[in-house]
């Protein structure tokens, strides 16, 4: 049968065959993802920088234990907001892939005429696209903060809580490294999550994928805190040690970092023979 | 003639259960409707999913214009979903350039022009659309493409018999002409007229393939009265 396909010139390589991966469809499907993410992600970081800009230029005038005190607290604000661009950095385009993949919407997403590898590299690259935004925008609103400020690190909070006895405050600041930190374990469960929930041979998938993507959360936040749980830190002297501190992120780092691989490559198989998207 | 849908051998199983069963059929390229038609759990949603690479078979294969399921054949296919499958936080007017920017036979025009006569707000988003303003979007949307085939799953189910009516007429107004449409129900009387070709699907199986005047022909009785028979609670 001779059917004229509806495509263009350019999505056919030199021997006349489809491409995989179609630049053209691949920006159309990131323009949606970050159509998505953006409208929360920008405000936040505008406000960010804004709180950068503000506190740093409110503290000019003061020094000393008066100076610490107004930006250890006026930081609060600036870490709260760095917490939600990273929040919305992340949360948004994992809800969107699962929306557009195994929700009712997935209906609409996987009958479009595109390949698995477009689908998944355009949430892929748009998800880290945004992280990376997001990341640059809190060290761009840190350095305004630290220029404004005439500070050269966050370590003052270190500092200044030992200093002035704030060590309330030790638990926020906590909070937020360990949010920075757990970034990575929130793309391997993007990832792994998703292929877990492919495994299933049905679509749309119901009430149980979000049991699955949450065991999987807690599988891999067990992993991540694996080397830092006490007993077992007791139990590997080593890891105890300072230069053990290191090894142990190095080799958490590599965890991630090969799970991330390994899932991906797991994700595409298994959505191409499950979901049959190609 | 050739054949815009071909099936060899096509089996789904979920587990232990068979939803289709070593179906073969084909569907000839004349520019008709084709009714699938059975009860609900006879395998019609499975096997238009399995058209649309929604589901991969368990056995056997499916070609449609002679492609092997797969973007190809989707860039071909216009595609109904029973299910509420627009994207929920869009406007009307994202959704058509969602559409337009995905599908190069989206004609934007034809679409505005029937959600401006249907009187369907633009800017209003998707999710605050009544049950039926979204089921009228989904179809304009459908039929707004120029596609070599249409596969409609259900169009007609959960509606009254006054929409009903104006979803067959928008169908056979708008459907692209040399087209083919697959019109999955179990309204047989609903869309009597309008058949050109029927497949009737029962627990997984073909029991019957053929065009719609040779059966009537052939059996002296309409489809939906051939239909009451096969699938008459014993």
């Amino acid at each position: 049968m001779d059917v004229k396909l509806p495509f263009l010139d350019t999505d056919f390589n030199k021997k006349g065959e489809l491409k995989r991966v179609r630049g053209r469809v691949l920006r159309k499907l990131m323009k949606y993802d970050f159509r998505a993410i953006f409208p929360a992600l920008l405000p936040c970081l505008c406000g960010l920088l804004l709180a950068g800009i503000i506190i740093g230029l409110s503290s000019l005038g003061m020094d000393g234990l008066e100076k610490g005190v107004w930006l250890v607290l006026w930081s609060m604000l600036f870490f709260g907001l760095a917490f939600m661009v990273l929040y919305f950095s992340v949360v948004i385009p994992f809800k969107r892939y699962h929306k557009n993949f195994f929700q009712e919407e997935g209906y609409l997403t996987l009958t479009l005429p595109a390949s698995a590898e477009e689908h998944l590299f355009a949430k892929h690259l748009s998800g880290i696209i945004s992280l990376l935004i997001a990341a640059v925008g809190i060290l761009l609103s840190s350095t305004v903060l630290f220029l404004c400020s005439g500070l050269s690190d966050f370590y003052f909070l270190d500092e200044l809580m030992k200093e002035i006895g704030l060590l309330f405050l030790e638990a926020p600041v906590r909070f937020i490294e360990e949010t920075i930190l757990y970034v990575e374990g929130i793309i391997a469960v993007f990832t792994v999550g998703g292929a877990i929930v492919c495994l299933m041979r049905r679509f749309p998938v119901r009430r149980h994928s979000a049991i699955l993507l949450l065991g999987v959360f807690i599988l891999v936040f067990i992993f991540s805190n694996l080397l830092r749980i006490p007993a077992l830190q007791d139990l590997f002297q080593f890891f105890a040690t300072p230069a053990g501190e290191h090894v142990g992120a190095v080799l958490r780092f590599l965890f991630t970092g090969g799970l991330i691989v390994l899932s991906v490559w797991y994700e595409l198989r298994t959505l191409k023979t499950n979901i049959n998207l190609k | 003639m050739e054949n815009i849908v071909e099936c060899r051998n096509l089996t789904k199983r979920y587990g232990e259960i068979t939803a289709l069963n070593t179906v073969n059929l084909s569907v000839p390229d004349a520019g008709g409707i084709v009714g699938l038609l059975g009860p609900n759990g006879s395998g019609k949603t499975t096997l238009i999913k399995l058209l649309m690479g929604l589901l991969t078979p368990t056995e056997g294969q499916c070609r449609i214009a002679g492609y092997p399921i797969g973007v190809q054949t989707k860039a071909l296919t216009s595609y109904l979903s029973d299910a509420h499958s627009l994207n929920q936080g869009y406007t009307v007017q994202q959704e058509i350039e969602y559409f337009y920017d995905f599908f190069l036979d989206f004609d934007k025009a034809k679409a505005e022009q029937m959600l401006f006569e249907l009187g369907v707000p633009f800017k209003q988003k998707i999710k605050t659309l009544s049950k039926g303003t979204k089921e009228k979007l989904s179809l304009v949307l459908t039929l707004s493409r120029n596609a070599k085939l249409y596969i409609l799953d259900e169009p007609i189910a959960g509606v009254d018999p006054a929409a009903r009516e104006y979803i067959m007429k928008t169908i056979l107004a708008h459907k692209n002409a040399n087209a083919t449409m697959i019109l999955s129900t179990h309204l047989i009387s609903e869309i009597e007229g309008y058949l050109d070709y029927v497949l009737f699907l029962k627990q997984g199986n073909i029991v019957l393939e053929g065009k719609a005047d040779d059966i009537r022909v052939r059996e002296k009785k309409t489809i939906d009265e051939l239909f009451r028979e096969v699938f008459r609670w014993m």
